[in-house]
């Protein structure tokens, strides 16, 4: 099968050329693949910022959801290594992975095609390598050193801690280091420029940390074009192994002259000495055919005999064994060390996640800490951990119901799960699962200290609609005759275990009432807790059943026999 | 296959299911109500001879309400369920019946049917103590008059408790006569009474609602001599802001607001003046807004929303209101909220009556009161 994209360097008319030059001697050589990878680009940044802005519409949910017409976490389950860590780590079938398998499947007849066509922080790359490439270029030095296998050892050790249980993907994985960085980094911009500044939360030291990850691999452009892609990036290095499959694959006739172009276009190193092809690393650009003056380039069948090709050793491959043995070593240790190192997740207080997460460590094995949970969540509800449960949380989406309450009409955070961490539940499903419990702080609490009247908290669960809140009337006064004086005392909020859901808009009230605007207090007198018993974390199942069983036994008084079932009973019958 | 089209497809038969006999659900809940609704409008509006309304209660009376096999007979497990006629020891809200009721049912209508079955069943429990007896079935006619306003069971229980020599409320009564259509009854009662002798002038108020405001502002004027005027100039004000009497309401809230408290402190009396002082505000706010009084400008106020202060900008020209713009605010959540409301506004051309948005209570009250706020100011 030949599969040749390329635009032979003559063959275009004259004007088109003329405008394609313009944009890159790559554009004139694979229009397509261009213009491929720009639309990839471009979708990546509307699905973010345009489809996971969920305001505007009638509500946040159906805001989100009217404008998601392609699945808006695409990108992150088109990333190989996001599936298949997840899966292993948390030893679940993830449903990415069939993503997964299509997007390798198609990269047998374009061999590591995800990284010249579709990945975006490629595409960033490119991008921002040609923007310094010209200026820096007295930094760039000798292509091929001890690096250059580098990104194997990455996707090892990543693989080895995801079998040990421990996601190590996240923090490494192509897309998911994509979407983190530009949401940490740009979301706030977006939401300061949109919808005001005082929306926008504190940077934390996470954050900061993952926006300079993201500009770390921008900065490696410095050095050579695609560094990351080419030596580091352990996506790349899934597409790398699957290369050994390939259907397809770049030919060199021996009609090559030697001049060299096809080396100098390469974002890939994928040139040999002899101008033949390190398949491995290939990412069928075909840049290198359109711009040979002699057409001795061709993407065809692997097993198709072509006449004359040229051969010959690679000069990248390992033939020391102590270096396989070192890297080896060096994954074994990062793989084998960073879970060891982490320690157990249930050693820390539990923390409020978002509803539908599932138990809390197998979300940790699935969490790929993207980010894009936290990016579609109206009023940043979910905000990044830091590493105050160490790196386990590092990232992890929490719910900070200090800053805001999370939305009864959305059920947004689960729609764009790419791993299934948040399940995508329906609407009437998220209104029943339990994120936590808010618990009233009687000594603070004004009307429990007896020190005034409100019930902001109250009045917004009912607006809310989950009605979990209810009166009790605290410290009445009683007459000499032992009779309660009506008014005295005060109206005091009870939380009902079986109705609350944890969804915080109460704490955010009486945060932002008592706390901010009046200064009555010095924290929120009612608060979300997690952990057993206060939370639902399901694999399947509806919430919904589970809350009506809730309801059913109940923290209220139990249902009592009544024998006299007669309304009028037989001593009032006239 | 996005997200797992298996759990979704679980998802869609499980809501099938569930909306089935959510469905079976919302008919039987509608039938309740739509009956019940149906029978209080009648209840209201028809007028109906003595004979009628003895029919009514002997009947109805005696019945049990449609909600009544629908709520179970619920109590905390502590209840001391002998209720005593005086309750020992420190005020114990889950262990004394009557303060059970007072802090538990009472502040919550949630709890209200629960609370009638509860009171219910005790009536039973101690049908062999007379006082007792007498007393749950006085407080299960309470409970009928004032939290379903379930007229006929609520007079039924109240001469039961009667019969059992229980002195039930004659204004209650009155006001249930009233309401069930035989005002002649309902002034049988208020004739013989005379004066208002009620903590919350019940009398005055009945008499006004009956349509005599005259009678009603006379108790009130002899009412306010006797001792209680914040009450009796409370009462003769809503009386009168009821009628659409707005001036004269407003001089009546004055007065109440300007009469000397007792030295000793009267929780009564203080939340009258208070009360007084709030309708003042209000019905300069809603009642008395005349677009006609106020200047060309913008005009601009505040209020307290869900996530701290709120400042509306009103815009009047030729006696219209322009606009309604939020020009500050805090809010997170609830954003519909902040277009929709001065919508509303600008449509109705005024601030009364104009509908909360759904899901976004807070913030929509706050913009209607900072808009009247504004507009109030802006007719001084």
């Amino acid at each position: 099968m030949r599969l040749n994209l390329f635009v032979p360097k003559d063959r275009l008319p004259g004007r088109l050329d003329g405008l394609l030059r313009r944009l890159g001697p790559s554009w004139a050589a694979t229009p397509m693949r261009r213009v491929i990878q720009t639309a990839c680009f471009a979708a990546f940044a509307v699905l973010l910022f345009y489809v996971c802005w969920p305001y505007g519409g009638p509500d946040v949910g159906t805001a989100f959801a009217q404008k998601e017409r392609i699945p808006a976490e695409i990108f992150l389950v088109l990333d190989p290594l996001v599936s298949l860590s997840t899966a292993m780590a948390a030893r679940l079938w993830v449903w990415s992975l069939a993503w997964a398998g299509v997007i390798l499947g198609v990269c047998l007849f374009f061999p590591r095609g995800f990284c010249a066509y579709v990945c975006p922080l490629g595409t960033l790359l490119d991008l921002f390598g040609r923007a310094v490439g010209r200026k820096v270029s007295g930094f760039q030095r000798s292509r091929l050193g001890w690096w250059v296998n580098l990104k194997y050892v990455v996707l090892t050790a990543v693989l080895l801690a995801a079998m040990l249980g421990v996601l190590l993907s996240g923090f490494v994985a192509a897309i998911p280091v994509l979407t983190r960085g530009v949401v940490f980094l740009l979301d706030p911009v977006q939401t300061g420029l949109f919808r005001g500044w005082y929306q926008v939360p504190a940077l934390q030291a996470g954050q900061v940390v993952s926006i300079g990850l993201l500009l770390g691999i921008l900065a490696l452009c410095f050095v050579e074009k695609r560094f990351w892609c080419k030596y580091l990036c352990p996506t790349g290095a899934v597409f790398s192994v699957a290369n050994l499959l390939r259907i397809n694959e770049r030919k060199v006739a021996t009609s090559c002259i030697g001049c060299g172009q096809c080396d100098k276009v390469c974002g890939f190193a994928a040139i040999r000495d002899n101008y033949s092809t390190r398949h491995g690393n290939c990412s069928f650009c075909q840049t290198c055919a359109g711009v040979c003056p002699v057409r001795a380039i061709e993407f065809s069948g692997r097993r198709r005999d072509a006449g004359d090709m040229i051969t010959g050793p690679d000069e990248t491959a390992v033939r020391s064994r102590r270096t396989v043995l070192a890297g080896i070593g060096c994954a074994a240790a990062v793989g084998a060390g960073v879970p060891l190192a982490m320690g157990k997740a249930e050693a820390h207080t539990p923390v409020v996640r978002a509803p539908g997460s599932v138990p809390e460590s197998a979300f940790l094995q699935l969490c790929i800490r993207c980010g894009q949970c936290m990016k579609v969540c109206p009023n940043h509800v979910l905000q990044p951990m830091g590493v105050e449960h160490g790196m386990n949380g590092l990232w992890t989406p929490k719910v900070v119901a200090d800053w805001s309450g999370c939305e009864p009409t959305c059920n947004n955070c689960g729609q764009v799960c790419p791993t299934g961490a948040i399940r995508a539940l329906p609407i009437e499903e998220k209104r029943a699962a339990r994120m936590g419990l808010a618990v009233v702080d009687e000594q603070q609490c004004l009307p429990h200290a007896g020190s005034g009247e409100c019930q902001l908290c109250a009045d917004e669960c009912q607006a809310a609609g989950y009605d979990a809140i209810e009166f009790l009337r605290v410290g009445v006064a009683v007459d000499t005759a032992g009779e309660p004086v009506p008014g005295s005392g005060f109206l005091a909020p009870v939380v009902l275990a079986d109705l609350c859901v944890g969804c915080g808009l109460c704490q955010m009230r009486c945060r932002g009432i008592n706390v901010k605007e009046k200064h009555l207090l010095k924290a929120s007198a009612i608060g979300l807790v997690a952990g057993q018993d206060h939370e639902d974390r399901l694999f399947t199942g509806s919430y919904v059943t589970l809350q009506q069983g809730r309801q059913k036994a109940g923290q209220r008084p139990s249902p009592q026999q009544d024998e006299n079932n007669d309304y009028l009973p037989d001593f009032l019958k006239l | 296959m996005h997200r797992g089209f298996l759990e979704k497809a679980a998802w869609s038969v499980a809501r099938w299911m569930r909306t089935r006999r959510l469905g079976v659900l919302i008919t039987c809940v509608l039938w309740m109500f739509g009956a019940t609704g149906a029978e209080a409008a009648k209840v209201d509006q028809v007028k109906r001879t003595r004979a009628e309304v003895e029919a009514l209660i002997k009947q109805v009376g005696a019945s049990s309400p449609d909600w009544w096999d629908s709520v179970t007979l619920t109590y905390p497990d502590t209840l001391d369920l002998d209720w005593p006629l005086k309750p020992s020891g420190a005020w114990n809200n889950q262990k004394n019946v009557g303060q059970y009721l007072w802090d538990v049912i009472n502040p919550n209508p949630g709890r209200w049917q629960q609370g009638i079955r509860l009171v219910h069943f005790l009536m039973i429990q101690h049908k062999d103590d007379k006082a007792k007896l007498a007393r749950a079935m006085g407080t299960l006619g309470t409970m009928f008059h004032n939290f379903t306003q379930d007229w006929p069971r609520a007079v039924f229980w109240w001469r039961m408790s009667a019969q059992y020599g229980a002195y039930p409320d004659p204004t209650k009564l009155a006001h249930c006569y009233w309401q069930m259509g035989c005002e002649d009854m309902a002034r049988d009662i208020l004739s013989q009474i005379g004066q208002d002798y009620t903590r919350n002038g019940e009398v005055i108020k009945l008499w006004a609602d009956m349509g005599h405001m005259d009678t009603a502002l006379q108790l009130a004027e002899a009412k306010a001599r006797s001792g209680m005027p914040q009450i009796a100039y409370r009462t003769a004000g809503d009386a009168c802001r009821q009628a659409g009497l707005y001036t004269k309401a407003l001089a009546y809230y004055q007065q109440a607001v300007r009469a000397p408290l007792p030295a000793k402190e009267n929780q009564d009396y203080t939340r009258a003046r208070q009360q007084s002082q709030e309708a003042i505000e209000a019905i300069k706010l809603f009642e008395m807004l005349d677009l006609n009084q106020i200047k060309d400008g913008v005009y601009s106020a505040g209020s307290t929303a869900f996530a701290g202060p709120l400042r509306v900008e009103v815009k009047v020209a030729d006696a219209r209101i322009e606009f309604v713009r939020v020009t500050q605010h805090k809010e997170k959540q609830f954003y519909t909220a902040l277009q929709e409301t001065p919508r509303q506004i600008v449509l109705k051309q005024t601030v009364k009556g104009v509908d909360a948005v759904t899901g976004a209570t807070i913030t929509s009250e706050a913009i209607i009161n900072a808009s009247a706020k504004a507009l109030a100011d802006a007719m001084k």
